[in-house]
């Protein structure tokens, strides 16, 4: 039992009542998100991008910023309500996903955009505003949420900011971003290749051009 | 009409083997190549998704934590103290690990080696040729361990899943501590194996291994089925089994179909195989209460939900100077069996050792030490302030003895959904363990600070999991019906047709992952069962 304990652990933090995960009722039936009028509509590329390249490392480069922002507004669109999670080692309950954090999430994207064009003088949007700028606001924005230093599961994050960071730290990319090593984590490698020391992270990692 | 007037329908078959989970599949693939003999498999659960379907309930699981084995439970069959809800075909090793240690020979005289404890009413040298036959079948790629620790007769089916830059790095650390280690034997393929390809370490071993490298009860099954060795009835739950009146002889499973919960359906064999796992084995013994057996069918001598039996676990983790990488294969680990032989004078401490790669200390993080809130660059260069040193991961599993009433016992308050008692386990420990298990864990925590010590380490933290992993036990195997339910074939001793096999016949828990051991003594009672019946051609 290896692997067990460690995803029980980060699993288990999404079971948590705080996140509103369900009992399982019989007969439950996993939703999309999308089903949720209007949810979607400030969790696109567009709205994400902004918030992405402000809490992202700059080192990532502009292309895996996008790549980051597309995946996890993928990942709210294929949410779904109701889903049976994975029953953890050791425990007889059996629980399931909660509700969709979208429309939550796109109110808050929404009030920073409100919050950016009431602050400027000139009006401009969220996304035209400088990074600096856009920083200050999201930095105001998480003032007024309660979160530890612990990364939690994204659905678990207080702000959708929290969040897309969240799932960008969960991924092969971030991981090898941190050690500059392309580990690849969780993605199939021939079983040889695993013996030898990862390669050097490729320099450009902007827009993934070599 | 009144209930009693609907017919049961009646099934007719030589075997009828109740469960299908890894132990039966073990069964059924030994008697199906080497006897004629129709077969029936009856499993409470539904059937899982198929290969196809794997990688992309993979990519769910790591998305949103879903279950990659949706509906692998049943409702309403839950009890206290089990350790998973897995009842589905292929049972738990489904989502296993898929890591196959033997026990080692001394777990099966304890009593006489060391004085504590049970032996075991056979050798290891008696099931060595079932273990091998256990590894071929699943496809085990393992190492040869030194051979006074690891006595094989035959080379591993597969040579061993090499080990990662990571292990290769920790395996010189604790080669230089003094420990011997080596790769952790696996039911993962190191070459493409009987139409499987070889593992691509994409390290979702648990739960779900999208490539089938792998072993999981479905690749015993799906050929089975499809060449009609085998007839399952899924969604089937016995629930009890029924004596001839005449003699002890098993004439009937009775069960019930999950979608015709009102009809009841009467399976008729020759020989019963009861591998149902370590909890619902002993509660449809104890469940086929009658006038003439009170106390459940196999129960004579009242062991029956006895004896259940496990291992507990200190774990550590330990920052060293080294540079690891993690993420290339978390589920690979290190193994030794140095520590499952006692030293002679010391207090009776047996258990393993194994060895990972570890992010543990290494993660990100979003805030710094005085509350600042991390983003961006600064959280990336935060967090790469903490990896100039690396972690490893150790853990022990030590050896319990079980109390007698360690044990599994029908809940008067607890119903199923067919209205009989659910179970409830409470496993114990003897009264030898349970004084020892502070020695036990101060001596584990003791050696990883050795470890930690020798590698210019320390210990991050330690901690020990209360529960008993690995769990088996509930109708233990005897040299006779005063100290056993069944005998070393996993035969009843009060009825001559009713086997029992794999965990719940393991009379003590060993330290280390205990699966491959309950196949190879499944695999022995399949030989025994079969002799029952013509050989195939
Ligand atoms: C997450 C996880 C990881 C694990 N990893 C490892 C590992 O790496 N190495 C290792 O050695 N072990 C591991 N194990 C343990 C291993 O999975 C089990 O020891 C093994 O699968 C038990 O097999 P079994 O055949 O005894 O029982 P089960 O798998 O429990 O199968 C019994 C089957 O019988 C059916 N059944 C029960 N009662 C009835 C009834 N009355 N009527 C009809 N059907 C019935 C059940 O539905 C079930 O499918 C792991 C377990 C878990 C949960
Ligand atoms: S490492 Fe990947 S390919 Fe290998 S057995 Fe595990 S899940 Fe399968």
């Amino acid at each position: 039992m290896n692997l067990t304990r460690r995803v029980f652990v980060r699993w288990s933090a999404l079971t948590s009542a705080a996140l509103a995960v369900a009992r399982r009722s019989v007969g439950a039936q996993a939703k999309p998100a999308a089903q949720q009028p209007g949810a979607l509509k400030w969790l696109d590329v567009p709205s994400l991008l902004p918030i992405a390249s402000v809490v992202l490392p700059a080192e990532l480069g502009a292309g895996r910023v996008e790549r980051a922002a597309i995946e996890f507004s993928r990942w709210i669109a294929n949410y779904r309500e109701g889903e049976e999670l994975l029953h953890p080692y050791g425990s007889e309950q059996i629980s399931t996903t909660g509700p969709s954090p979208a429309t939550k999430w796109a109110e808050q994207v929404r009030a920073l955009h409100e919050s950016a064009v009431a602050k400027d003088p000139q009006r401009k949007p969220f996304a035209n505003q400088t990074l600096r700028d856009r920083t200050a606001i999201v930095a105001d924005a998480l003032a007024s949420v309660q979160f530890a230093a612990r990364v939690p599961s994204p659905i678990a994050a207080p702000h959708v900011a929290l969040a897309l960071l969240a799932h960008f730290l969960d991924s092969p990319d971030a991981t090898n971003l941190a050690y500059n090593k392309e580990i690849n984590a969780k993605q199939c490698r021939p079983l040889a290749d695993s013996s030898k020391e990862p390669v050097t992270l490729r320099k450009a990692l902007n827009g993934g051009r070599a | 009409m009144s209930r009693a007037f609907i017919a049961r329908r009646v099934v007719e078959s030589d075997i009828c083997i109740i469960g299908s989970g890894i132990s039966a599949a073990m069964v059924a693939a030994q008697l199906a190549g080497e006897r004629r003999a129709s077969i029936i498999v009856i499993e409470a659960g539904d059937d899982q998704p198929q290969v196809k379907d794997w990688a992309a309930n993979r990519k769910r699981w790591m998305d949103y934590g879903s279950t990659p084995w949706p509906n692998d439970h049943v409702e309403g069959l839950d009890a206290n103290g089990i350790q998973s809800r897995s009842m589905c075909v292929g049972g738990m090793a489904m989502h296993w690990g898929g890591v196959t240690p033997r026990f080692a020979p001394e777990d099966f005289k304890t009593k006489s080696l060391c004085g504590v404890g049970y032996d075991w009413p056979l050798s290891y040298e008696e099931l060595e040729p079932h273990y091998y036959e256990a590894e071929a079948l699943m496809g085990v790629s393992g190492e040869q361990g030194p051979r006074e620790m690891d006595p094989r007769a035959n080379p591993f089916p597969m040579p061993p899943l090499p080990l990662t830059y990571n292990l290769g790095i920790l395996k010189k650390w604790v080669n230089d501590a003094g420990v011997s280690m080596w790769s952790q034997p696996s039911a993962k393929t190191s070459q493409p194996y009987h139409g499987r390809g070889a593992c691509c370490r994409n390290d979702t071993c648990f739960p779900i291994c999208p490539v089938s490298a792998k072993y999981s009860p479905d690749q015993t099954w799906n050929p089975l089925r499809a060449k009609k060795q085998v007839v399952m009835h899924t969604r089937t739950v016995v629930r009890r089994l029924i004596v001839d009146e005449r003699s002890n002889r098993i004439v009937a499973a009775v069960a019930v179909e999950r979608d015709r919960p009102g009809q009841e359906i009467e399976f008729r064999a020759k020989t019963f195989v009861v591998a149902a796992g370590y909890a619902w084995s002993a509660h449809l013994l104890l469940n086929s209460r009658s006038a003439r057996f009170p106390n459940g069918v196999a129960n004579r001598a009242g062991l029956v939900g006895k004896y259940l039996t496990g291992h507990r676990n200190v774990q550590a983790f330990i920052d060293l100077p080294l540079t690891l990488y993690p993420g290339i294969n978390e589920q690979h680990s290190l193994v030794t069996k140095q520590f499952m032989r006692k030293p002679l004078g010391e207090k009776y401490l047996r258990h393993d050792l194994r060895v990972w790669e570890s992010a543990v200390g290494r993660e990100p993080r979003l805030k710094d030490e005085s509350g600042k809130p991390l983003l961006g660059d600064a959280l990336l260069a935060d967090w790469r302030s903490r990896l100039k040193t690396s972690t490893a991961r150790v853990r022990s599993y030590y050896d319990i003895i079980p109390a007698r009433d360690s044990e599994l016992t029908l809940d008067a308050a607890k119903k199923t959904p067919w209205g009989d008692p659910a179970p409830h386990l409470a496993f114990k420990d003897d009264s030898v363990s349970r004084d020892l298990r502070g020695y036990s864990e101060d001596s584990i925590r003791g050696l990883f600070g050795r470890l930690a010590q020798a590698g210019n380490g320390k210990i991050i933290r330690t901690s020990v999991d209360n529960f008993q992993d690995h769990p088996a036990g509930g109708c233990r195997m005897g040299a006779d019906a005063s100290t056993g339910v069944v005998d070393s074939h996993g035969r009843a001793f009060d009825h001559e047709n009713l086997f029992v096999v794999g965990a719940p016949t393991a009379v003590s828990g060993s330290c280390a992952n205990g699966t491959l051991t309950f196949c190879a003594l499944a695999l022995r009672s399949a030989e025994e069962i079969g002799k029952a019946f013509p050989a195939a051609k």
